[in-house]
């Protein structure tokens, strides 16, 4: 008969092993779908594969197919959207059948591509679904984002906040110029209700945008072919010239080799700055300690209830003054809110003391 | 004007003697020059190299050739230069974390004499500070910005069941070069095609078959030496270090990623994933067989039950995954390790709690 400590330690490890096994079976579940980017090697550009590095598009068409299996995590939030996209789309269907007037919801997923100028085809995409209204059509496109990202997307314009948000607009403004519809919809999933969005292609820059993208598409899917046939990286596209795409692009450094240009900080050699940054340091503390010091008199002043006081040579007034407020209740502020730029400026000297007697 | 530029005095017409520096560098007394130093895809050799080189550009920042050119505007880029260098250089080290650095030391060296390494992060913030930009990366060969990669009969270590160690091997290697030329825009100096360098048969974290990483890791390798030798930062003493970003030294290497001198790869592994630490290169706790005849009696008498679970007892969450013990004595070879697993298990089990080494 075991003992009773033996037991216990036994059903614990039995426990604990049994966890890991379903976590790894779980993962299992996913890693099983993953076949690289199971895709074919490409001729065009997928609408969703907008990239502001036109070269990097051009790779994607070469080797896109070969990239490596996403991990489980990943996949497991792809299956997410996928699944949450089919609930969606039902609950649209049933959405336009108690709408006022009725909208319908016309075919599921829906292919559309655009050619070039040469006749191929160089952008191709899948739309998520079409409402129709009359003679009204738009095309939707579902996205789930993290509840956090979705509170910020207000605009189309705020896609831009994020980098990998930012190619959205592009693939609607690919869908509606392939569709040749006017309007597009994205149904934002954000985790309770869906936010939902309007499109218009004619709004702003939109048209000139997905046009440019439509040529970035076929010099992009020309080059990458040839590209991916000879191994010459000397056909492809521009190298891009911001360092924040190549820093995260994944052929940086190996598919891709990108000069990076950086510019050091701005060098003070004039005399009056050496000799402002002199000063400033030398008279740190007698700055801090002249600061405390007008506020332990002024503290002590107010605190007297009196109009005047005396310290040693000083005479300390105090006059009362009214000035205006405004107590506007928050909501009505609110709506005065607006983004300005600012700038703080900091000094300090890295290995040396910023703040104390040692500065002087 | 001032004789003394960079603690050189060239008052004298004659240049300093080529040579002179290549007799102040330390010899090598850390570890044989082909192993590398951590994840900074350095070897000894390559410190060494790059340390000659940036001394090398100290002496041939051709003050003699400047002066003549033109006297007074050099006196003036020279003082100012002399002035904002180790400015920039202290900035630059400032915004890295000591994470950013590989320590290591000799035998018999303290902690306090230790050497660091900048890493891949250093480096951006060595870019970033003295704008380093990288200009034509290239295969020398074709002058095409790609890698020359190559295939060769390259030696790996490799593990082998009937040795139980790891063997010097015959392998086909892969090997990734590039070449870089590098510019600073605040010292107005570059430097023409570094090469970068690597090959398969080193040892990578992740997926280190691809080729594409093979590649990367070359450019990152190319991007890195040009800035060390630009910035004239290959490698700094820790206590420096320590000071410039306001810690203790010892506060220093127990964030920083401990390299030679500070346990065996394996411990230091996994100290690092146990303690946020290095591990201390000590003797084994003489009471080890002590404790594990507590855990097997616990166990009334069988080991096998008792190694299982103790082994999942001491188990850890690294970065590849479940770190687990291979054996008692490979729990036990690392201090921190065996001390935190005998404390959990006489915090879970006090009544079979092991009190030796008290």
């Amino acid at each position: 008969m075991p003992e009773p400590f033996v037991l216990e330690a036994e059903q614990e490890l039995r426990a604990r092993s049994l966890m890991d096994r379903v976590v790894a079976a779980v993962v299992k579940t996913f890693e099983v779908e993953a076949t690289g980017s199971g895709r074919a090697p490409a001729t065009y550009v997928y609408a969703s594969q907008w990239r502001a590095c036109t070269r990097r598009m051009a790779i994607d068409v070469a080797w896109g197919h070969e990239a490596p299996p996403w991990p489980a995590e990943a996949l497991a939030r792809m299956r997410r959207g996928k699944e949450r996209e089919v609930d969606l789309r039902v609950r649209l269907e049933r959405a336009g059948k108690l709408s006022d007037p009725k909208f319908e919801v016309v075919g599921g997923e829906e292919r559309f591509e655009l050619k070039g100028k040469s006749g191929r085809v160089v952008l191709a995409g899948r739309t998520d679904c079409t409402v129709k209204q009359g003679e009204d059509t738009f095309k939707v496109e579902i996205k789930s984002l993290s509840p956090f990202v979705a509170a910020k997307i207000k605009t189309p314009e705020d896609f831009e906040q994020f980098w990998w948000t930012r190619p959205y607009p592009y693939q609607m403004r690919a869908y509606q110029l392939g569709s040749n519809t006017r309007f597009g919809l994205w149904v934002l999933d954000r985790g309770g209700l869906p936010d939902l969005m309007l499109s218009d292609l004619y709004a702003e820059n939109n048209l000139q945008k997905a046009e440019e993208f439509l040529a970035a598409a076929e010099l992009a899917s020309e080059t990458g072919v040839l590209y991916r046939e000879t191994g010459d990286v000397s056909i492809l596209p521009e190298f891009a010239t911001d360092a924040a795409e190549c820093a995260r692009c994944p052929y940086f450094g190996n598919r891709c080799q990108p000069p990076l240009e950086a510019q050091g900080p701005a060098l003070g050699l004039a005399e009056e700055l050496v000799e402002a940054e002199r000063i400033y340091w030398e008279t740190i503390l007698a700055h801090k300690q002249h600061e405390a010091a007008a506020e332990t008199l002024k503290d002590w002043a107010k605190a007297s209830g009196s109009d005047l006081a005396v310290v040693g040579d000083t005479i300390l007034s105090m006059s009362r003054y009214f000035t205006t407020e405004y107590p506007v209740p928050k909501e009505v502020k609110q709506q005065f809110a607006r983004k300005v730029e600012r700038c703080r400026t900091s000094l300090a000297r890295p290995g040396m003391s910023n703040t104390d007697a040692d500065a002087q | 004007m001032s004789e003394e530029l960079f603690g050189r005095d060239y008052s004298d017409a004659d240049p300093p003697p080529p040579k002179e520096w290549e007799e102040e560098i330390p010899p090598p007394e850390v570890e044989p020059e082909g192993a590398p130093i951590g994840d900074t895809g350095l070897t000894l050799a390559d410190v060494m190299e790059e340390t000659r080189e940036v001394k090398r550009r100290e002496a041939a920042l051709s003050i003699p050739r400047m002066i003549e050119l033109d006297p007074e505007k050099a006196l003036r880029q020279v003082q100012a230069l002399t002035q904002i260098l180790p400015t920039l250089q202290r900035a630059a080290i400032a915004a890295t974390l000591p994470s950013d650095w590989v320590v290591m030391k000799a035998k018999g060296q303290s902690d306090e004499d230790a050497t660091a390494f900048p890493r891949k992060p250093a480096c951006l913030q060595f870019r970033r500070f003295f704008g380093v930009s990288i200009r034509n990366p290239r295969n020398i060969d074709t002058g095409k910005p790609e890698c020359r990669v190559t295939e060769y009969e390259g030696v790996k270590s490799v593990w082998s069941d009937r040795d139980r160690k790891k063997v010097p091997t015959k392998v086909r290697a892969r090997r990734a070069e590039i070449w870089v030329d590098a510019y600073s825009d605040r010292l107005a100096d570059g430097i023409e095609a570094v090469r970068g360098v690597r090959s398969s048969t080193e040892e990578f974290i992740g997926r280190a078959t691809e080729p594409q990483d093979l590649e990367e890791a070359a450019r990152t390798s190319a991007d890195n030496k040009a800035t060390r030798i630009l910035c004239g930062i290959v490698s700094k003493p820790v206590g420096e270090l320590a000071g410039i970003m306001g810690l203790t030294v010892a506060q220093f290497i127990a964030k920083a990623s401990t390299g030679s001198g500070f346990g065996t790869s394996e411990q230091r592994e996994t100290a690092r994933q146990e303690q946020g630490g290095h591990a201390t290169s000590g003797p084994v706790s003489s009471h080890a067989g002590e404790f594990w005849s507590v855990v097997v009696e616990a166990f009334g008498g069988n080991e096998q039950s008792a190694w299982a679970y103790l082994a999942e007892m001491a188990a850890f969450d690294g970065d590849k995954g479940k770190v687990k013990p291979k054996s008692f004595d490979h729990l036990a070879g690392n201090n921190g390790w065996y001390r935190r697993t005998v404390e959990k298990w006489n915090t879970q089990h006090p009544d079979h709690a092991f009190k030796g080494g008290e």
